[in-house]
């Protein structure tokens, strides 16, 4: 009769300790999710926030696009410009593709702007970018 | 002796229940987190589409501008000199639409005449653009242009003052 109520402690409080090992691995994940989901909404607003500070210096400069985008750190790639940026400890690589069409009456800078995010294939943010300026480059 | 079985039972119990609620409250936080993280995502993105069309309708302003800016540099408005725009001029407006997505920017170009004598200057009258199913403007505004000729003496100049 003692034995068998000794294995039904046993039993009970392996029961309770596994109910509770399932329980934590579950709430783990949920923990982990949530954090997957935080990083990835700093990502996308990072990102973002990057492309606008980029289209709005290339609006301010009034440069035509190869000295912009030379004195503001770009490399010049196959692609277009690309440029290194570290925020919070995540490294971004902004890059531009895009045109220039010069006319008569002034020139306009046409393409996209995006951020991708430590070596992601698709970027974190990507939008248009176009300035105009009236007759000849800025200084 | 049956004392000490019994408060060793009551432990067992009491240390049972603890665990629960400490499973229950960190399922209550977890799942928390999660909603937040999930809602600020969101928000995030909500914003992330909006700078997207902003930019987008940016991007056919500034080639409307440039559009306009060389057709009234060539003294040829009829011709749309940026191969980006398709241009569709009805009397003295016109209709820039652009290739790159479903929108559309209207653009209205108004004559100016000066002492009777017509200039072929043309302006930006307004610039307005939505969504297909939006009734919402997105980018919307009167904007500075030229007025007084090119390149001398031009200068940019809102059309509502």
């Amino acid at each position: 009769m003692k034995r068998d109520s000794s294995s039904l402690l046993l039993l009970e409080m392996t029961l309770a300790v596994l109910f509770f090992a399932l329980s934590a691995a579950v709430i783990l994940q949920v923990f982990i999710g949530a954090h997957r989901k935080s990083v990835q909404s700093e990502v996308v607003a990072t990102a973002t926030l990057l492309c606008e500070d980029a289209v709005n210096a290339m609006r301010a400069s009034q440069r035509e696009m190869d000295v912009f985008f030379t004195r503001d750190g770009y490399t010049k790639t196959d692609r277009g410009y690309e440029k290194q940026v570290t925020v919070n400890d995540r490294r971004y690589t902004l890059s531009f593709t895009g045109r220039e069409h010069r006319g008569e009456a002034g020139v306009l800078i046409l393409g996209e702007i995006a951020a991708y995010y430590a070596g992601d294939p698709e970027p974190a943010h990507s939008m248009g970018a176009a300035c105009f300026y009236a007759g000849g480059a800025g200084p | 002796m049956k004392k000490s079985k019994q408060s060793f039972k009551m432990g067992v119990g009491v240390s049972l229940l603890l665990i629960i609620l400490v499973v229950i409250s960190m399922t209550t936080l977890s799942v928390l987190a999660l909603l937040s993280s999930v809602n600020d995502l969101k928000l995030t993105q909500k914003r992330q589409a909006y700078i997207k069309e902003l930019a987008l309708a940016t991007v056919h302003y500034e080639s409307a501008l440039f559009t306009v800016n060389e057709a009234n540099h060539a003294g040829d408005p009829r011709q749309a000199f940026y191969e980006g725009v398709a241009i569709d001029w009805q009397g003295d407006t016109a209709q820039l639409t652009s290739p790159f997505h479903d929108y559309m920017a209207v653009v209205g170009v108004v004559r100016v005449t000066d002492a009777g004598i017509e200039r072929k200057s043309y302006e930006i009258a307004n610039f307005a653009e939505w969504e297909a199913d939006d009734s919402l403007d997105l980018f919307n505004g009167d904007f500075a242009f030229f007025t007084e000729g090119w390149p001398d003496d031009g200068f940019f100049e809102d059309i509502d003052e």
